[in-house]
């Protein structure tokens, strides 16, 4: 059956309309908690939408493993229910099953910071990860590290939702695609006994993990998710040790009119060694004297995938290479039902520190302390809110969503700003009969950034010394804004068949 | 620098035919001002090498390919899936490519297969293969790499007893013992073994 998309009028890219659109957004922003407040305390507004979806009819799911659903729309794993040889313990254990997903691991043991995930060749600088629908990568400086996969565990993760591409408006910068995690936050019971799940396991490289959780609530006003989990393993390379605990805290409190505030913590403290050079081969006569053949070789050209894993010398004592990193993820969360629709605001912050001690570039066992670098401090922060009106039921036929959001990144030690996201989007699920569903959507964002520029564009052929700062017209400041429509076209063909074509103009964050 | 976008084009089918569960979808990608970073190939010679410093945009990057999955279910005891991916990329020139330039998306291969399959061989007691097939691929310093199948292997037994759940498992992955490199540089291990056990109440 054959399917027709409407094309999407010409993009209208930087329109320069800074000055309005700032000023709307501090009025929409200030407005629309404001709104909140207001509706909250309006008896007969608050908890008129009823719990019943609009009958869309037959939709074609496909089970291809116990926990996973996949629609034209999106995988969903339920994580309770999956299962893999091996522990489930961190994301890219599950994503590693999951086709069309591509999963480089630097340890196979264990998630670490060097691993990378991408979907349709295009990795997590071109994703947004996200918990509970907030946005979690970073900005990526100092060392690319966008997302750091060993800090997400699972142990409170109740499902991982996956979008391929950037065909939804509801989720930032996502050119390559969306991986959502949601979080269990307890339960609305008045039964005191809670659910208490322990589990540990063994295995090869003198590899272990225990983790404990405890989810549950307390007469129907409060419900409560912890949890508790370390994984330790010796690495088989060199120096590729890591040890990873984790704390995970969800606090839910049941309001009248059905209104919810959930509060939730994710803290990760990651111990990881940097593998260093293990090769009788090695140039450096000093490196290739130190090779131990009880570990595998490494070579000096082996591929980084992070930059701060630059080839490390074969030392130890004070001259590890290492890096300690303890990450936070705070959110809290605001929902009610409010005529039509659901209202949603989410507050959010991730904190990101790390100590690395490593070599730098050109680093030589003949004088290995002149390149080492000891505990080099970096830290990340991003920080936001979202308001959202979602599943707005307007004439049995359509469900809108429409939303703000507003972003700060970055390097609070150097730079606490280098980006400021503002953005905005609207999205209608229009059902026409029971085979057609159309999904138009537009999102607009206003981006401040502190951009990243080359010298090759400079027109420089090296690297000036002292670049960027001795160099004229090096600044890093920009503005850029414009709108980013979407159009999904779903057909139920049959009740066994689902087409489905999508056209998107997508964003990204330009970092590296 | 200029920000990055994309035009984003897909088209897909999901078709139940009850015992087989067929998913395809095509892609095409054309992502305007792509950034590219090199900087972490950047030779000493050029200076600090800061990441930084050597990012420059592509005016068009084009992505494109297709998924096909399917998922067979035989009875309550058998249940497996397989997934092909097929993608390929184009870059157009910049006048800045240098020996040590690469592209992110050279990193990964044209074609790959996933298939994970369960058999369940008593009453909770569950068979697990997890297999994947790897197209070759280029390393960052643009030599060539080796397709690779791995095959990882376990089982998992469920019970309960005095109102509680109890789950072990034990597994083995790479259990054929291939010589592989997922990353290049250094090959990754054998047999790598190992057992959970677990207890809901």
């Amino acid at each position: 059956m054959a399917i027709t998309v409407s094309k999407i009028g010409e993009e209208k890219r930087r329109v320069k309309l800074k000055g309005k659109w700032k000023q709307f957004w501090n009025v929409f922003l200030v407005n629309g908690l404001a709104f909140i407040m207001v509706a909250i305390s309006i008896p007969g507004l608050a908890g008129e939408k009823e719990p019943k979806p609009i009958d869309i009819g037959t939709i074609t799911v496909m089970a291809p493993q116990p926990g996973v659903e996949i629609t034209t729309e999106r995988t969903i794993i339920n994580l309770d229910k999956f299962e893999r040889p091996g522990d489930v313990r961190t994301l890219t254990d599950v994503l590693t099953e999951i086709g069309g997903i591509d999963v480089q691991r630097s340890n196979p043991l264990m998630a670490s910071p060097g691993d990378e995930v991408s979907i349709r060749g295009l990795n997590e600088g071109r994703m947004v990860i996200e918990i509970d629908g907030r946005r979690i990568n970073h900005t990526g400086h100092y060392g690319r590290y966008i997302v750091d996969w060993s800090t997400l565990n699972l142990d409170d993760i109740e499902r991982i939702e996956i979008i391929r591409g950037g065909h939804s408006v509801l989720h930032p910068f996502a050119i390559g695609g969306v991986i959502n995690m949601i979080t269990k936050k307890g339960k609305k019971t008045d039964e005191p006994k809670p659910d208490v799940s322990f589990k540990g396991g063994y295995g090869r490289c003198d590899t272990y993990n225990v983790s404990g959780s405890v989810d549950g609530g307390v007469g129907n006003i409060v419900g409560y998710h912890f949890s508790a989990s370390r994984g330790d393993t010796d690495g088989y390379l060199r120096n590729d040790f890591q040890r990873t605990d984790n704390l995970n805290g969800h606090l839910s409190f049941f309001l009248p009119r059905d209104a919810t505030f959930t509060a939730g913590a994710k803290y990760s403290d990651v111990d990881y060694g940097f593998p260093v050079i293990n090769d009788p081969n090695d140039p450096d006569p000093g490196v290739a004297a130190r090779y131990d053949d009880d570990y595998p070789k490494f070579k000096k050209s082996a591929d980084q995938l992070r930059h701060l894993n630059w080839p490390q010398l074969p030392t130890t004592g004070s001259l590890r290479p290492e890096w300690k990193k303890h990450t936070s993820y705070l959110d809290v969360i605001f929902q009610m039902p409010l005529g039509p629709g659901i209202v949603n605001v989410h507050g959010f912050w991730t904190e990101g520190r790390r100590w690395t001690s490593s070599y730098g570039k050109g680093a030589s066992m003949e004088d290995p302390e002149k390149k080492f670098k000891k505990d080099d401090f970096v830290d990340d922060r991003t920080k936001g809110i979202i308001c959202e009106y979602r599943d707005i039921d307007l004439f049995d036929s359509h469900s809108v969503t429409a939303g703000t959001e507003y972003q700060e990144l970055g390097w609070p030690d150097k730079d606490p700003i280098i980006y400021n996201v503002k953005s905005a989007y609207i999205q209608d699920v229009i059902h026409l009969g029971d085979r057609w569903t159309l999904t138009p959507g537009i999102r607009y964002y206003d981006v401040d950034m502190d951009v990243y520029y080359g010298w090759w564009e400079m027109g420089y052929d090296s690297q000036p010394p002292g670049w960027p700062f001795s160099a004229d017209n090096s600044g890093k400041t920009d503005n850029d804004d414009g709108f980013y429509p979407s159009l999904k076209v779903d057909f139920q063909a049959t009740p066994e068949t689902a087409l489905y074509a999508a056209v998107s103009r997508s964003y990204r964050l330009p970092c590296p | 620098m200029d920000p990055e976008s994309a035009w984003e084009y897909e088209l897909g089918i999901i078709q139940d035919f009850k015992f087989l569960t067929v998913r395809a979808a095509g892609w095409y990608y054309d992502i305007d001002d792509f950034i590219n970073d090199n900087g972490i190939t950047i030779p000493p010679s050029e200076g600090s090498g800061a990441g930084t410093d050597c990012l420059c945009n592509i005016d068009h990057v084009k992505l494109y390919g297709g998924e096909l999955e399917a998922t067979i279910k035989l009875g309550d005891r058998f249940r497996a899936t397989a997934a092909y991916v097929y993608q390929r990329h184009s870059v157009n020139d910049t006048g800045y490519e240098h020996g040590w330039t690469y592209y992110l998306p050279d990193l990964l291969a044209r074609n790959k297969v996933k298939l994970l399959a369960r058999y369940m061989v008593w009453e909770d007691g569950w068979f697990q293969l997890s297999s994947r097939y790897v197209d070759a691929r280029k390393s960052q310093r643009g030599e060539g790499m080796s397709p690779y199948i791995t095959v990882d292997v376990g089982f998992e037994q469920k019970f309960r007893f005095d109102q509680m759940e109890y789950v072990v498992s034990i597994f083995c992955n790479n259990v054929t013992g291939e010589d592989y490199e997922e990353i290049a540089g250094y090959e990754m291990p054998e047999y790598v073994w190992g057992f959970q056990v677990g207890v809901k109440f």
